[in-house]
């Protein structure tokens, strides 16, 4: 089996603000093997973007976070080395968003938010160099006129334009892992399945490893090899996808998935709140063990 | 047409109707205020004749309305009128003590943006800790002391306990005047290339400046701070942090560039406040300039200066925005590109 890019080992997380401390995290595990694409499903609240956060060490540092476990990215302790992973941003570990538009400063051009991107991590690239690849990228996510976009601000292109642009970006500089935080949502639904479209070619021709979180069923179902179902700061089932599509064994991840609308899957669907069986424990798919535990 | 050419016509043309109407309020109101100009010009022990000769000289005994005839058609030949209290034409006034106040301004608005905006800046970049703190602290004492205070202050501390200043005035005794070119000293002398004599009168330009800026800086690094701190929370600052962009470079331009558009347009507002709130720090440095003069010639009901102070004044404002709003859609493309979009 390939080295896993991102190992979580029994992630504990709390806020806590003043006297008041909220747990977030329940001691949640998973892994992203090298080249491997998996999801991350849940409801808003059930820390799926945290765990991104934390991933990028961007939390770890903040007053009133309190992070236990392990967190692996690429070797690099998030927890023990922040350091090491604040330099692996944008280039080893990218990420994209879920409002491509808001993700983009209004008030610089594509181009040189571009080659600040290309230079993340202090690659050293003069100006021309820059503008090169930066075309190449954009040319490779099938924008029409890549030096009119890389001198456009990122309001004068459409929605679908800038996430294209923020795909191109996130892989501009060959990344071993991608962080996709509910990529698109702010997008129509059809121009989001063709940038997931366009962002799954992507990632399954070079190889890079995906965490995909998503509270969107049908797009997981379309997109992932592996699929974490989150609840509550709890993972609740862990399976492959057609394993977990076809024989769903949690109540939560029945529920999510009876749940789900029937027209093209579009937002996340009412749910009993708090049922009782939700809380049962972690279910795990035969073969999908994390590394170095024993197959049940 | 380029939109900001646009922009900048249609801003001169509304500036233009702006001044029109300053200038018929300003001409009535000081006309209404109670009080005979030509009494208080000639003085208690002035005879009546005397009195009456100067009214129909300057023409107040006719209608309001007929006064501000003569008023625009002085004003359409170049002429403002002539002051009771200095006697010489208001303009030849204006241009003699202008100089002096926009010297001071301009020192003072420098001060405000290159120390009160990275001020913010350092505050926002360390929120909630120490340098944010003391940064707080100080604009908020700067904020709420007013300028005469701080002019006070300065020259007890900087010109009197410790003599590292000149107490007042804008050269030192024996060092002659530049020639007269804009009449700004530091400007004249440096055209000239007497650089002593421009070193004194930036010299002197400190302590007052300083005074009058103060609160300004204050202002300007709250707003700056609070700006880049909702300008933090912002996805793209969150992108550009998961993309390693450097903190610095992040505060430096990535996040202060967006933070600088609300900013600006309230400096601007401060900046072109200073030019009328000059006149207490003109009084305690002893500084000649075009504050005091108005002033005195309130005090005095000079009516024509009242009219031609409050047109500078009310100019300076406009122009001053407009600097604003040209740097502003610089900054922001939106608004310069709005125009191509549209189409």
């Amino acid at each position: 089996m390939a080295d896993p890019v991102l190992t979580v080992r029994d992630l504990h997380l709390a806020f806590r603000k003043g006297r008041q401390r909220t747990e977030v995290l329940h001691g949640i595990s998973l892994h992203v093997n090298a080249g491997e694409k998996v999801a991350l499903v849940g409801e808003s609240g059930s820390g799926k973007s945290v765990t991104a956060q934390l991933a990028l060490a961007r939390l770890q540092q903040e007053k009133g976070t309190e992070a236990e476990g392990l967190i692996e990215v690429l070797g690099h302790d998030a927890t023990r080395s922040p350091a090491r992973i604040a330099a692996m941003r944008g280039h080893r570990v990218t990420m994209i968003f879920q409002d491509p538009t808001s993700a983009l400063n209004p008030v610089f051009r594509i181009g040189e938010i571009f080659e600040q991107v290309l230079r993340a991590g202090g690659q050293r690239l003069r100006a021309q160099e820059a503008r090169r690849r930066a075309e190449a990228a954009l040319a490779e996510v099938q924008i029409p006129d890549p030096a009119r976009a890389l001198d456009s601000y990122p309001f004068q292109l459409s929605g679908g334009m800038n996430q294209r642009v923020m795909i191109a970006m996130a892989l501009a500089n060959g990344p071993e892992l991608l962080l996709a935080d509910e990529p698109g949502t702010a997008l129509d639904v059809t121009v989001q399945a063709q940038t997931l479209r366009l962002m799954d070619d992507l990632v399954t021709s070079r190889g890079t490893a995906v965490l995909f979180i998503s509270h969107n069923l049908s797009v997981v179902r379309e997109f992932a090899d592996r699929v974490y179902v989150i609840y509550r700061g709890r993972i609740v089932e862990h399976g492959r996808t057609e394993q977990l599509f076809s024989d769903p064994r949690h109540p939560y991840t029945k529920a999510l998935l009876a749940a789900a609308p029937r027209l093209l899957g579009g937002g996340l669907p009412d749910l009993p709140q708090g049922a009782e069986a939700f809380a049962d424990p972690l279910l795990v798919h035969d073969g999908c063990a994390e590394p170095g535990e024993v197959t049940a | 047409m380029s939109p900001i050419l646009r922009l900048l016509i249609h801003r001169l043309a509304l500036s233009l109707l702006v001044l029109a109407g300053v200038s018929i309020l300003i001409f009535f109101v000081a006309r209404v205020v109670p009080g005979d100009p030509a009494r208080i010009a000639l003085g208690p022990n002035a005879g009546a004749e005397a009195v009456e000769a100067l009214r129909e000289e300057r023409h107040l005994n006719d209608p309001l309305i007929v006064q501000y005839g003569w008023f625009l058609r002085d004003l359409a030949g170049g002429d403002l009128g002539t002051s009771l209290y200095t006697r010489r034409p208001v303009l030849q006034d204006i241009a003699a003590y202008l100089p002096a106040t926009l010297e001071l301004v301009f020192i003072a608005g420098l001060m405000m943006v290159l120390v009160g905006l990275p001020l913010g800046r350092l505050a926002a970049r360390h929120q909630r800790r120490g340098p944010d703190h003391l940064a707080r602290f100080l604009s908020v004492l700067a904020v709420c002391t007013p300028a005469f205070v701080w002019g006070v202050i300065l020259q007890l501390l900087l010109a009197y306990v410790w003599p590292i200043f000149p107490l007042e005035g804008r050269l030192s005794t024996g060092v002659a005047p530049p020639p007269d070119i804009t009449g700004l000293y530091t400007v004249d002398a440096l055209l000239t290339g007497q650089f002593g004599t421009m070193l004194n009168a930036l010299y002197h330009l400190i302590l007052p400046a300083t005074a009058l800026a103060l609160s300004g800086i204050g202002q300007s690094a709250r707003l700056t701070r609070s700006s880049m701190i909702e300008t933090y929370r912002k996805p793209y600052i969150e992108m550009a942090r998961a993309y390693g962009f450097k903190e610095g470079r992040i505060a430096r331009r990535y996040a202060f560039r967006p933070a600088l558009i609300p900013t600006l347009t309230v400096l601007g507002l401060d900046f072109a406040a200073m030019l009328a709130n000059a006149f207490l720090v003109e009084r305690v440095f002893v500084w000649p300039g075009l504050s005091r003069y108005g002033v005195e010639v309130i005090l005095r009901k000079d009516l024509d200066a009242i009219v031609g102070v409050v047109l500078v004044i009310a100019a300076m404002f406009l122009i001053t925005n407009l600097v604003v709003d040209l740097i502003v859609s610089i900054i922001n493309p939106r608004l310069r590109l709005a125009e191509k979009r549209g189409k």
